[in-house]
């Protein structure tokens, strides 16, 4: 067998537009406080355990931590006490052209608190990819779900496809692409982001602004629209880790059947990690341009640029490097086979019980898109891999 | 087959864990208070590398790179009905750096390729070649410093961190969420190794084992250890190596204050001087 199954490769993730990978928490408005352009997000085991012997404090914060929070203010109990924030704070974020603080921020997923990009966040963005890229007939079995008849589970609709396609974790030619977690970020590299949902209503762009009586309300001014909060890395900062692209994950062997021949296009390079960037690429570059048709569609000047200076990146990338969507508000297409479906498989999927409103004329309908100042910025997630 | 212990190479190390690191407690069984997924702990709560797994890793690691993961080179360690569910390397060869390190049984054996032929193949007897094992690996415990108040703060559980992964389902895009207990990311864990030194049949193995042994940990650190490895966790490296050989001599005397043969901090910096 060759060195080079052995080998690691260092993997270098560069963030091109703010990246947010969520954790499982949602940080409610006590837990942080703002001053100016920063929130600062409180550490709760070290405030108390400093300030036990304030048995008012304690008492305070007990009643207004047990009550109606929306009437909480932690500041204002701090300040009380003459408690500085800024001392009790683990980690402060800059709010990035943030306008509307709802009462809760989607945390990013952290290990031992340090902000990082997990491994499996990576690779299963990778996984999403590659499904874009598989040849028609496979694609097939994806479509073949859709007419499973009875109670059909929404989280596991895939599952036989999945199967079919690169058959058990035992003998899926995924288990020969090792992909580590990556370096922490700094928290200066993060900050807070202000998403808003696009929802295209007959035919024009509208904002998400909340449920009124039972119903969506969309707007057509962004600023009276709803926000979302997420932590997120900024764009410029640089992540790393380790990676290792078996030539076992291309070619396979005799268990396993490798990915060359369940892609749906010609690759001709040697090397495995140049496959999967050379794969990757094609199937960023074919996913942006419908994404610039569709934003186009709806005269989102600004997105439009954005992914077109996407485009102009992912054009000139060196073969070892690659472009990727990774993480929260991606979207649908960005996870999902759904790039090759027509209106008929999405009034099949309308018939799944437990999923949101399937729109089988247009889907999905809506996108998440991140403000800056009140204005429309950019869309999350898109990253760009090197393999050194 | 003659065997003498001419002495043993003691290595000591620390693991640091470069990513978060989960060696399952192989039961699946929910404490009160428990979560799914749990890491392997000492009787003290605290999470350890138990030697088997840095031995069963090192192992299979050894067993590709040595070209011996053919099925006329594994034997059936495990079946169920009348496949072969796991094989590992064993033969017979008294040369192999495989058995030769990491140890081969008594008993008989069937290759998987016999297997595959026959279910019921009765395979050989390998004790000729039988010698005891040089590697023995200890359990490595956790340095509880490495593991910083900070860092502390932030955790789940008091060692350990609780991490959520997503599976999406590509039709839908529903997440169907799990959960598993992992060792975060800078915990160092306190390794010892020994590589018994063996003259057998007048031939010494000098440090060749030692060289193999060697290997072996750089083998793991561009791999990962325990699991769900290959989307994340369990990147490790050895770092403030020292090896000490103690010739059998050494043993009869009062006191051992032994020069290391070789201490680096790391392993792209150790260099073996001969003993």
């Amino acid at each position: 067998m060759a060195t080079e199954c052995f080998e690691s490769r260092v993997y270098e993730i560069e963030v091109l537009t703010p990246t947010v990978i969520g954790g499982q928490d949602k940080i409610q408005s006590f837990e942080f406080v703002r001053d100016g352009d920063y929130l600062y997000f409180i550490n709760f085991d070290r405030l108390l355990e400093e300030n036990l012997f304030k048995e008012s404090f304690v008492d305070e914060l007990t009643r207004g931590l047990s009550g109606n929070l929306k009437d909480f203010n932690i500041r204002n109990v701090m300040t009380k006490y003459n408690i500085d924030f800024r001392r009790f704070s683990k980690y402060k974020l800059k709010l990035e052209g943030v306008q509307k603080l709802p009462r809760e921020i989607v945390a990013f997923v952290k290990s031992a608190g340090r902000f990082y990009i997990p491994g499996s966040s990576f690779k299963g963005a990778i996984r999403s990819f590659v499904t874009k890229a598989l040849r028609k007939d496979l694609i097939k079995h994806y479509e073949d779900c859709l007419n499973q008849k009875g109670k059909v589970d929404p989280q596991h609709l895939s599952s036989d496809a999945d199967k079919k396609v690169f058959s058990s974790p035992n003998e899926s030619p995924f288990k020969y692409l090792q992909i580590s977690d990556s370096s922490f970020v700094n928290p200066d590299d993060a900050a807070v982001f202000e998403i808003k949902v696009m929802n295209i209503c007959d035919g024009q762009v509208k904002w998400f602004a909340g449920v009124k009586e039972g119903k969506t309300n969309n707007v057509d001014n962004p600023e009276q629209s709803s926000s979302i909060l997420a932590e997120g890395i900024k764009p410029g900062v640089k992540v790393f880790g380790s990676m290792k692209v078996e030539k076992d994950f291309v070619d396979g062997n005799e268990v396993v059947s490798g990915l060359k021949e369940k892609i749906g296009m010609n690759v001709s390079v040697v090397s495995p990690s140049e496959f999967l960037a050379e794969v990757m690429r094609a199937v960023a570059k074919d996913y942006i341009q419908r994404e610039i048709n569709f934003y186009s569609k709806y005269n989102q000047a600004q997105i439009v640029s954005e992914y077109h200076k996407l485009l102009n990146i992912l054009n000139s990338l060196e073969p070892n490097q690659f472009l990727i969507q990774i993480g929260f508000s991606t979207g649908y297409l960005s996870k999902t086979v759904g790039i090759f479906f027509t209106k008929s498989h999405f009034e099949k999927l309308e018939k799944v019980g437990g999923l949101s409103r399937i729109y089988p004329e247009l889907f999905p309908k809506t996108r998440r898109i991140i403000f800056k100042n009140g204005q429309v910025y950019t869309v999350p997630g898109w990253i760009k891999v090197t393999i050194r | 087959m003659d065997v003498i212990l001419k002495g043993k190479y003691i290595i000591k190390c620390k693991i640091k864990a470069v990513t978060g690191l989960h060696i399952g407690e192989g039961n699946n069984s929910i404490e009160i208070g428990g979560i799914d997924n749990a890491v392997v702990k000492d009787a003290e709560g605290k999470p350890y590398i138990p030697g088997s797994s840095l031995k069963g890793k090192m192992r299979s690691l050894m067993e590709f790179a040595e070209g011996k993961v053919k099925d006329d080179l594994m034997v059936v360690a495990v079946k169920k009905g009348d496949k072969p569910e796991i094989c590992i390397h064993m033969c017979d060869d008294k040369e192999c750096p495989v058995c030769g390190l990491f140890g081969r049984n008594h008993g008989k054996h069937v290759t998987k390729k016999e297997f595959l032929k026959d279910p019921k193949a009765e395979g050989r007897d390998f004790s000729d070649a039988v010698i005891p094992t040089r590697l023995i690996v200890r359990d490595a415990k956790l340095i509880e410093s490495s593991i910083t108040d900070e860092m502390k703060e932030n955790l789940d559980l008091e060692w350990t961190e609780v991490k959520f992964e997503n599976n999406i389902d590509r039709i839908t895009s529903k997440a169907n969420p799990r959960q598993s207990e992992r060792v975060p990311a800078g915990a160092e864990f306190s390794a010892e190794f020994v590589v018994n030194r063996y003259e057998v049949d007048g031939s010494d193995d000098g440090q060749l084992y030692l060289s193999k042994f060697i290997k072996a940990m750089k083998l793991l650190e561009d791999d990962y250890l325990g699991g769900q490895g290959s989307r994340g966790n369990g990147k490790v490296k050895f770092v403030d190596i020292e090896i000490v050989y103690k010739d059998s001599s050494d043993y009869e005397k009062d006191s051992n204050d032994l020069k290391p043969i070789a201490t680096a901090p790391s392993l792209d910096q150790l260099k073996l001087a001969t003993k």
